[in-house]
């Protein structure tokens, strides 16, 4: 569904309104049209608005949607609906026009309620299991603890036995110790967004300081193979090293038995990526997910008393997702030994530029546009979302633009009249949406600015690549 | 009681070295020998092999977990002389009464007094020697 577009001159005058306006609010055009913007006003906001309005027309600036929220639209039968509104001004022969953009809010605000009593339960729930796993855990060593301090009071031990004991305790607090670090950790990684401290970084330098921080062991050598030409990557250096010392130290402790441990790294597109290669226990296909969930331990390691809180994987796992990367487990079988692999985003060496941006939010249709655009001579570069595409546009990015209409978050529209606004006329943008388009709104689009407005098949791929080269390349 | 003159044989079967240790040291006496399995299928085998007169069973081991170790003991005819205490970490209510459901004669949450323990070792085993008295 197209937004509501309400145009009103210098005074407040209602000048335009499309037909979504039409369908909102139960008015007719006629009804509108020649009358002040406040009749469509709710209650809280309309005294104000006079003023408010008044002083955008003396000094008006584009403002985007999301700045006031709590705005609300005043129907023919008096309901109000809640709204967001993007405001641009645009200079025409008949003075100052002013573009409003109206976006119900109603069902973002049923969707958001209703996802965030979601999220809420989940976050009991998750917490609940949590509590629960943590206190098992921790009551472990704390048996132990507990136990061999009450028979060094209460029982009469040899010299060697008070010292078996104390070890034992020793031990066991330093177990909990780790166990108690690695929980901060990973409640710091799980605390909403973490805040990682990126910049370029060497990869191959990260490795060779994991692996200098893990002891010498000469039954489990690690051998190090990456290229001399590896691309910095752009990471929290300290986070990933987190990873990188869990890793190898993972590697030594699931192979008893010795055997090398190879680090390799190397570039895969627009990433690094980096395995660590063990000889050691290998893992059942089974373990392969549930590898790096909280406290899952495998059975084997039980077994074999390899001592682990179980979290390690858990906190790698955060800190590669929160790069933007994945994190995987490879083995092919019991005793074959184990492979991790991880990804990291690479450092882009030069600013981005192309000939065309694609505001494209479906992936696959914006391929098909890059190929159609790249068969026409012409390069592209791709911008999910409009806030992004500004941002690259107004870094001088790229020369056209194709557009999508509907997008998450600021519309097509909206883009389009900022685009207008900042730009100016000279920068193409042809639109490209699966929205049926009536004779009245390809009007309207053509008012904003739009150079071309196609549907998406194949065929207007075409027609739009070739307008574009046209445009661009004469 | 210990009618034959040989030791009370106890199973210990718990994945953990030290908390094997501790129970071991806590029940041990010149009358009772202890045997020791680090995970449920090892306790299994010791159980079917020495029918012995109590096991205690952690309750979260790998292989069989102590909770499907005590249906086991329950169904077999063969080991209807073996008394069950559960270890868990749980403290939760409804994981003791699923242990007591289960068959066992005793639930114990870590961490735990060997004191304790051992009271409720000597009141499980008179229980046994006894019925009636149980």
């Amino acid at each position: 569904m197209p937004d509501p577009i309400v145009v009103c001159d210098d005074d407040g005058r209602i000048v335009f309104v499309n037909h979504q306006t039409e369908l909102l609010t139960g008015y007719q055009r006629s009804d509108l049209q020649g009358s002040r913007v406040e009749m469509l006003i709710g209650e809280p906001t309309r005294v104000g608005h006079v003023g408010q309005r008044k002083s955008f027309t003396e000094h008006p600036t584009t403002r985007g949607m999301g700045t006031d929220l709590n705005i609300k639209l005043r129907c023919l039968d008096g309901t109000e609906i809640p709204v967001d509104i993007a405001l641009s001004p645009v200079e025409t022969e008949e003075g100052l026009r002013v573009v409003a953009v109206v976006r119900d809010m109603r069902d973002r605000l049923r969707i958001e309620a209703k996802l965030k009593a979601e999220a809420d339960a989940e976050m009991v729930r998750a917490k609940d299991e949590l509590i629960s796993l943590v206190s098992h855990e921790m009551r472990t060593p704390l048996a132990s603890i507990v136990g061999f301090a009450e028979l060094l009071l209460t029982r009469d031990s040899s010299v060697d036995q008070r010292r078996r004991y104390l070890d034992i305790m020793l031990q066991e607090a330093k177990r909990l110790t780790s166990l108690i670090n690695d929980f901060l950790d990973l409640q710091r990684l799980e605390g909403g967004p973490h805040k990682l401290r990126t910049a370029e970084t060497d990869m191959t330098q990260l490795v060779r300081r994991a692996v200098d921080s893990v002891p010498i062991d000469p039954k489990t050598p690690i051998k190090i193979d990456i290229p001399a030409d590896l691309p910095m990557v752009v990471v929290d250096s300290d986070a990933v090293l987190q990873v990188m010392t869990n890793l190898l130290s993972n590697a030594r402790k699931y192979s008893p038995d010795g055997g090398e441990i190879m680090v390799t790294a190397r570039r895969t597109g627009e990433s690094v990526e980096i395995s660590v290669e063990d000889h050691g226990l290998g893992l059942e296909p089974d373990e392969m997910n549930k590898l790096f969930n909280k406290f899952y331990r495998a059975d084997r390691a039980e077994r074999l008393n390899i001592k682990g809180t179980g979290l390690g994987l858990a906190i790698c796992r955060r800190i590669v997702q929160a790069h933007g990367g994945r994190i995987s487990a490879s083995s092919d079988g019991v005793g074959k030994g184990t492979t991790f692999m991880f990804r990291l985003p690479i450092a882009l060496t030069s600013p981005l530029t192309a000939d065309v941006m694609l505001v494209e939010d479906d992936h696959g249709f914006a391929k098909l546009l890059e190929a159609e655009l790249w068969a026409h001579g012409l390069t592209s570069i791709w911008a999910p979302e409009a806030e992004t595409a500004k941002k690259l546009i107004d870094e001088g990015a790229a020369k056209a633009v194709v557009l999508d209409l509907m997008l998450p978050v600021i519309q097509g529209e909206e883009f389009l009249i900022g685009l207008r606004t900042t730009k100016g006329p000279n920068v193409p943008v042809v639109i490209v949406t699966m929205r049926a388009i009536g004779p009245e709104e390809h009007l309207m689009l053509k008012a904003l600015g739009a150079t071309a407005i196609f549907g998406k098949n194949a065929a207007s791929v075409r027609a739009a690549a070739e307008l574009l080269r046209a445009a661009l390349k004469p | 009681m210990n009618p034959g003159g040989l030791p009370e044989t106890i199973l210990v079967a718990d994945n953990e070295p030290h908390l094997r240790e501790l129970t071991r040291i806590t029940v041990e006496s010149p009358v009772r020998q202890v045997i020791e399995a680090a995970d449920g299928d090892q306790a299994w085998a010791l159980l079917k092999k020495y029918h012995p007169l109590l096991a205690l069973l952690d309750v979260k081991m790998p292989g069989l977990t102590g909770l499907e170790l005590v249906k086991a003991i329950r169904a077999d005819p063969d080991l209807a002389g073996t008394r069950v205490i559960l270890i868990a970490a749980s403290a939760h209510e409804s994981d003791r009464d699923a242990g007591m459901a289960a068959g066992a004669d005793f639930y114990v949450t870590k961490p735990f007094s060997p004191a304790d323990l051992l009271g409720s070792v000597e009141a499980v085993l008179a229980a046994a020697a006894d019925p009636a008295a149980g």
